[in-house]
């Protein structure tokens, strides 16, 4: 593929700058005084692993969220206050992964969105939008027809719809947000035509992007980011792929994991040509009894999905799941739950808990049919269970009748997976075991999951943790775009695994 | 190869024909057989001039629809500001022309009160409907004790019943109300908005526009539908009931969806004419036939059901029956 | 803010104050209303005139239970009213058109509420349609059939014992009122300590973890609506049985109150919060409310305005207290 015309940014003065910007989150600093500029016409890069920090500093440009410390300037202006309006004032544009088009008016329509053109204040004039729309569209190389419905488009096209919007309100900062992942080949071709031409207008453009291949083609500049820290920003042509994996990746941590190997049982779940939707193309993986199974990718890879399709969230297209021994073409999250499985959600708020419930309510929720086979509860049961839990996990404050969306997010955590585990489970699927909760909490979790595998129990670990994956898997699994694109064994490094899941050779 | 994607294309092509268009014609045919008198036209003139009220409150129905919500009270409002304008009438002798007005206002009114709750209070569309429903009903009862209020005034008729041009007034009426609901959807900013909320909220509000205000403005076109059509029916019936809207409502409701407004930010006016003249024939066509009042609302609301389950589940196996 | 004792209280029990509160002030509006409607009207306070209001509002309170239930669930049953109507009428075609026993009348009458709940409830599951859509359609199925099978001829003049359904008395309390404490009492038990009345609130709650958690999130739906149907066919048969006759559309004034008593009991419209106890103090505000105005010499024709204003402001309440949580 032709790579776009190179910028050359010396010597040139800056459209966007922020200077050490700072962003904490309850429990987790986001953003570590981050510095980060960008040059009318270049197109710089911003990678990093999941959870580096790139969308929150795009946030933060954004005006979606406010920053604690640090300043921005735009054309060497110091602007004190920021928010959306003013964001998109001083010409920042974000374009998402998902659309915000209208999916039943026409891409005019869209385009025009509450800057509507009228013929005398009131009626519209719609072949003066249609015209001005199309032309915007030629300028950037798209030929669409300005009067097709959204929802009639292929992706691509929708991104360039969004891109136009972009560019209609004169939009010079530019923040696409990877902007290939869902396009096929000659799109991307396509893409990288019109950047070509946005770079000529002198539009500056952010580019967050995971596919190495792609940020030699299209970038001039790259920044990396580690755990919310600015690492370095480089010219594209000065620095080699293996570097930006190096800095994306750090010094190997030695933390020290709770984790004694033993050697596993038979084949719990196993898991043959699964497709699911989208997003899940050909997924092959085996977890034993007694193993934790790690499964690494990048975000978008299909992770979740998958577990989602093997649980019987997601439909499944097509593949086997066997669990132990018996193969099903599909469950269902009951049939699941009564297989012995239970699967630990990525959206904890959404698919884990009931926050308005009490904790003994939440505890007992994925057990009501083992528990109370009857169908009639028994109150004095539903306490024993739940002070069992509470205890094990040192869950604070340990009052049942607490509602849970009080409770801190390590003790949210611990909630979940006590309920799942109150439904005796055999295999756990964990996705994301310690995203959000505090050290101290992490490591509990850990020591958990090591216990559970001890016991004889299967545990497939979804994580976009590094270190948390090193740390705990007998075997991992690094899925790319939708496969297993690699199987390792314990003792891999994390470069390697970060090469195989952005699907460099 | 290629008679594969003529199939293909030739689904598609059925894809895009609407149900209710289906069930137009079907009903034509229906009736057409089943009774004596359908296709006369005689009884093509009286179904114009009792149509009106329909057609009318469809018409503000529909742009309440396409926010994504439903407007429950529009028969009521009705009611209510056929009864003011009575009453404006033989209690304080106001002139027709005020008498008017006065109704009107009251209808958008209580249209603007159903925006307040759905869009100030976030109250649910349907139970801020409902309530103003209650309340207008209420209203258009203690007005005169749950008594019609008869003896207007002569002139009154002229709305109802006279023509203009040799065209029924109601008429007139009528398609002037379709041709300002048309022009508003599909040509003013208004419009684009209305399409906007019920299509995707947050892209307006990120555009910048005040979402509350025109959701609240939605639900007042709706009231001053209900108030003109408020005006042709006590003119025709020279006198202003309590209870006569009753109903009403609903069938706005099932033509504006049998017209294709279903989905939030989807519907046109258009489709909405046609579901209104569907669910007018049907009654018409069941009234021929000697079905009672009662039970055409049981047959409204099964046919409504039915079209619905149909073209959600045609939606829904859309995609698998045009590549299977 | 709370100041920090407050919160640390608060933290503590896991309980919100504010919600004890608006509990306890339900159950002491009551009693306001109470004590003031007596002073307007001391006839209010004998217990003839409790006892004839609680008999009356009876078939109220019970429809209030199955909307409560629906509501736990997260939906809505607006087809309520017109199910008591069809339900009433059934009753009373099976009592006066047929040579069976009045048993069967009420079996039909049964069998009618829970298959329109049913099929509501499939509306919902299956088809995917909005619980306001499906149930609003469902009114006017109900209410036209109603009025088809009811005809130019009213139903009148019921066997005895069916009668004695609403007009008889066992130990000086009416028949009605043991039903509905019976009612209550089942629900009750149903709700605290049954799985399928866990499933009820986990649904509300949250629809999405209650899927992800196993549960059979379509059954405990059908469930909900099959139920709320019983109910409101229990409703219809105590109002025929008392009045002896069906002969208009009863049931149409009783959606309003049906919505308004659940949320100002402190179920909240979103799903999984509330309970039978907090509806039958809600019905009971509504039902002094109606008795109120009557007693005051409020016609009932501006009764229905009242109404409709009671339901928004409560509904608005629940939507205000709900974004605090």
């Amino acid at each position: 593929m032709k790579e776009t015309d190179k910028l050359n940014t010396t010597n040139r003065l800056p459209i966007l700058e922020m200077k050490q910007i700072s962003k904490a989150f309850p429990g987790v600093q986001a953003l570590d005084h981050v510095d980060f500029d960008l040059i009318p016409g270049e197109v710089h890069v911003l990678v990093g692993e999941n959870g580096a920090g790139k969308s929150t500093l795009m946030k933060v440009l954004t005006g979606a969220y406010p920053y604690d410390q640090g300043e921005i300037f735009i054309n060497q202006a110091h602007h004190p206050h920021w928010n959306p309006t003013i964001s998109r004032n001083n010409g920042v544009a974000m374009v998402y992964q998902e659309f915000t088009l209208l999916p039943y008016r026409n891409v005019a329509e869209n385009i025009f969105l509450g800057r509507e053109e009228t013929r005398n204040g009131f009626i519209l004039d719609k072949s003066k939008m249609h015209s001005e729309a199309s032309q915007l569209l030629k300028s950037i190389g798209v030929n669409v027809d300005t009067r097709s419905l959204i929802i009639n488009l292929g992706v691509a096209d929708q991104q360039m719809v969004e891109i136009s919007k972009a560019l209609a309100v004169n939009a010079k900062i530019l923040v696409l947000d990877e902007p290939t992942s869902a396009l096929s080949l000659r799109e991307i071709e396509q893409l990288f035509k019109t950047i070509n031409v946005l770079k000529s207008k002198g539009v500056g453009i952010i580019y967050i992007s995971h596919r190495l291949e792609e940020i030699n083609q299209i970038g001039d500049r790259v920044t990396v980011m580690r755990d919310g820290k600015l690492i370095d920003t480089r010219k594209i042509s000065d620095v080699s792929l293996n570097t930006i994996i190096q800095m994306m990746v750090g010094r190997e941590i030695k933390d020290l994991y709770p984790r004694n190997y033993c050697s596993p049982g038979e084949t719990a779940l196993k898991v043959k040509g699964l497709s699911s939707g989208k997003k899940v193309k050909k997924v092959d993986l085996e977890v034993k009894f007694g193993e934790v199974v790690g499964l690494s990718g990048l975000v978008g890879s299909g992770r979740t999905e998958t577990a989602r399709a093997i649980f019987g969230l997601d439909p499944v297209n097509s593949g086997e799941i066997e669990v132990i021994g018996k193969s099903y073409k599909s469950l269902t999250p009951p049939a699941a739950v009564e297989l012995g499985i239970g699967l630990v959600p990525e959206d904890r708020r959404r698919d884990g808990l009931f926050p308005i419930l009490s904790m003994r309510q939440n505890l007992v929720m994925a057990s009501l049919r083992n528990l109370f086979p009857t169908g009639v509860m028994s109150l004095a049961k539903e306490k024993q269970v739940a002070e069992e839990y509470v205890h094990k996990f040192n869950i604070q404050p340990p009052s049942l009748d607490r509602f849970v969306q009080f409770l801190s997010g390590g003790n949210q955590q611990k909630v979940v997976l006590g309920k799942w585990l109150a439904s005796n489970p055999r295999i756990i699927i964990i996705d994301e075991p310690t995203r959000g909760i505090d050290v101290g909490a992490k490591s509990e979790v850990h020591a958990l999951m090591d216990l559970l595998a001890n016991s004889g129990h299967a545990i497939l670990m979804i994580s976009s943790d590094l270190p948390e994956i090193l740390g705990m898997s007998d075997r991992i699994y690094v899925m790319h775009e939708g496969t297993i694109a690699g199987e390792f064994a314990k003792g891999v490094n994390s470069e390697e695994i970060l090469r195989c899941a952005m699907g460099v050779q | 190869m290629r008679a594969k994607s003529n199939t293909k294309s030739l689904k598609a092509a059925l894809l895009k024909i609407q149900p209710v268009n289906l069930v137009f014609i079907v009903m034509l045919i229906l009736f057409s057989f089943s009774a004596p008198n359908f296709l006369s036209m005689e009884n093509a003139l009286s179904l114009a001039r009792q149509g009106a009220l329909l057609m009318i409150l469809c018409m503000g129905v529909i742009v309440v629809k396409i926010t994504g919500g439903m407007d429950l009270a529009t028969g009521a409002i009705m009611t209510l500001a056929g009864m003011i304008m009575a009453w404006t009438m033989v209690k304080m002798n106001a002139p027709l022309p005020l008498a008017c007005l006065l109704a009107v206002l009251t209808a958008v009114f209580f249209g603007f009160l159903n925006g307040f709750f759905v869009s100030v209070m976030k109250i649910p569309s349907f139970i801020s409907t409902l309530g103003t429903q209650g309340i207008a009903i209420g209203l258009a009862l203690g007005l005169n004790e749950g008594n019609v209020i008869g003896n207007l005034p002569a002139v009154t008729s002229v709305i109802g019943n006279n023509d203009f041009l040799g065209i029924p007034n109601p008429l007139l009426i009528t398609i002037f109300v379709i041709v300002l609901s048309f022009v508003l959807l599909n040509h003013t900013k208004f419009g684009m908005y209305i399409y906007a909320i019920g299509g995707n909220e947050e892209a307006l509000k990120l555009a910048g526009k005040p979402v509350v205000l025109y959701k609240i403005l939605a639900y007042a076109y709706s009231g001053l539908t209900a108030g003109i059509a408020a005006l042709i029916l006590t003119s025709r019936n020279m006198a202003a009931q309590p209870t006569v809207g009753l109903g009403m409502e609903f069938q706005a409701f099932a033509g504006v969806v049998l017209g294709g407004s279903f989905m939030a930010g989807r519907g046109t006016v258009s489709g909405a004419v046609l579901g209104a003249l569907v669910i007018l024939i049907l009654r018409n066509g069941l009234n021929l036939v000697g079905i009672p009042t009662y039970l055409q609302l049981a047959i409204f609301g099964s046919v409504l059901i039915s079209a619905i389950v149909i073209s959600t589940l045609i939606e829904q196996n859309a995609q698998k029956w045009l590549e299977g | 803010m709370k100041s920090s004792t407050a919160e640390k209280a608060e933290l503590k029990q896991g309980i919100n104050f504010k919600d004890l509160l608006i509990k306890f002030s339900r159950a002491g509006a009551l009693l306001l209303l109470c004590l003031g409607i007596s002073l307007l009207n001391p006839n209010f306070l004998k217990l003839t005139n409790l006892i004839n209001v609680l008999r009356t509002a009876s078939p109220q309170i019970i429809i209030a239970f199955g909307m409560t239930i629906v509501m736990l669930t997260g939906g809505i049953d607006l087809s309520l009213g017109s199910a008591v109507t069809l339900t009433s009428v059934i009753a009373g075609y099976f009592l006066t058109q047929t040579e069976l026993p009045w048993i069967i009348a009420i079996i039909a009458s049964l069998a009618t509420g829970a298959l329109s709940g049913l099929i509501i409830g499939l509306l919902i599951s299956v088809i995917k349609l909005p619980p306001a859509v499906a149930s609003y359609g469902m009114l006017w199925v109900d209410r036209g059939l109603a009025f088809a099978i009811m005809g130019a001829k009213p139903f009148f003049d019921f066997h005895e014992d069916f009668r004695y359904l609403g007009r008889g008395v066992l130990l000086g309390i009416p028949f009605p009122i043991w039903i509905v404490l019976l009612i209550s009492v089942v629900l009750m038990l149903i709700l605290k300590f049954t799985t399928l009345g866990r499933n009820f609130f986990a649904l509300g709650a949250n629809p999405h973890a209650a899927r992800a958690s196993g549960l059979t999130v379509k059954k405990t739906l059908l469930w909900a609506f099959v139920l709320s149907g019983l109910l409101a066919a229990t409703g219809g048969i105590i109002l025929a049985a008392r009045l002896n006759a069906v002969d208009q559309d009863f049931g149409v004034a009783y959606l309003l109150p049906a919505i308004a008593s659940p949320v100002m009991g402190g179920t909240s419209m979103t799903g999984g919060q509330g309970g039978i106890g907090g509806t039958i103090i809600g019905s009971l505000i509504m039902i002094v409310v109606s008795n109120g105005m009557n007693l005051v010499g409020i016609s009932s024709l501006w009764q229905q305005f009242v109404i409709g204003i009671v339901v928004i402001l409560a509904v608005w309440f629940d939507v205000l207290l709900r974004k605090k949580s």
